[in-house]
């Protein structure tokens, strides 16, 4: 399923998105968008300290009702999936926030403000389960990370950051 | 006491834990995404309740369950829940207080940007002095 509302202050059509997105390398989209990628190979290696730092959350939430209402563990595939899809995201862009999902999911956010945000979220199963808000728009959908970080995912990202 | 049946404009209050508030003080959506397992968002309801005690609530009904100490909570109108097709249930027994946010749809990335919805809504919370630790 996927869905998503247009909003035409993002010059671009967010209702076109479509849940095996045609992807294109992430490179080529930010070279698009006049970014630059990284470089320098230890740049990259503190960049990946960095992530791994980030998704060292407490063991906790990898059991069931760590939050006393029924929560739901967070399993370690979905720890996995969201490193393998940071160690691709494009270092030009921000880390994002690392949250357990009372759901089960690890949510990766990226946030501007309460209403300018967008969460990537992995429940070890492969899909990419995506929500956020921009502005008064609600943007959602599922993508598969099948050959790298959906370019659809890139430009949201890139809106709500930028 | 609140009656059985919920009026649009009752509040609700959400408390909330460190982890639910961002450094800019905004409210995390997390806080208000129920599991999959019990698709119920706890909630109080705090019609005629003195801000005082809306915290002894807190540390009455949730903090001995969640073992760890509300810092603040984020208040919703009924109306605003029932503007996302949610419905707000309350316990058969009305002196608890005590309602669930129900019908969510089934659809995750639905559910998820709800959430943040009402974690946008919801964000003017009320944070807890230390005097009422």
């Amino acid at each position: 399923m996927t869905t998503a509302a247009a909003f035409p202050s993002l010059g671009y059509d967010l209702s076109g998105l479509s849940s095996r997105t045609s992807r294109s390398d992430p490179y080529d989209f930010l070279c698009r968008e006049n970014l630059r990628p990284p470089q320098s190979l230890a740049s990259e290696q503190v960049r990946r300290d960095d992530i791994d730092e980030r998704l060292d959350l407490d063991p906790c939430y990898r059991e069931s009702n760590w939050n006393g209402e029924g929560a739901d563990p967070v399993p370690d595939a979905a720890f996995e999936e969201a490193r393998a899809f940071l160690y691709q995201f494009p270092a030009i862009l921000p880390l994002p926030d690392v949250i357990a999902e009372p759901d089960g999911y690890l949510g990766l956010e990226w946030y501007r403000n309460k209403r300018l945000l967008y969460v990537v979220s992995f429940n070890g199963q492969g899909v990419l389960s995506c929500s956020g808000l921009i502005g008064q728009t609600k943007v959602y959908g599922t993508y598969y990370m099948d050959a790298g970080v959906p370019s659809e995912i890139l430009r949201i990202i890139t809106r709500v950051v930028q | 006491m609140p009656g059985p049946v919920i009026d649009p404009s009752e509040t609700v209050s959400r408390y909330l834990f460190k982890e639910d508030i961002r450094s800019d003080e905004t409210i995390r959506y997390q806080a208000f995404l129920p599991s999959s397992s019990n698709p119920n968002l706890s909630v109080f309801r705090v019609f005629g309740l003195s801000d005082q005690e809306i915290w002894a609530l807190a540390v009455e009904k949730v903090e001995p369950i969640r073992r760890k100490r509300v810092i603040a909570r984020g208040d919703l109108s009924v109306a605003q829940v029932e503007e996302k097709q949610l419905v707000v249930q309350p316990d058969a027994e009305i002196t608890s207080r005590h309602a669930n946010i129900v019908d969510w749809p089934p659809d995750r990335e639905k559910r998820a940007t709800i959430a943040k919805d009402l974690a946008a809504l919801a964000s003017q919370q009320a944070k807890r002095r230390d005097q009422q630790a």
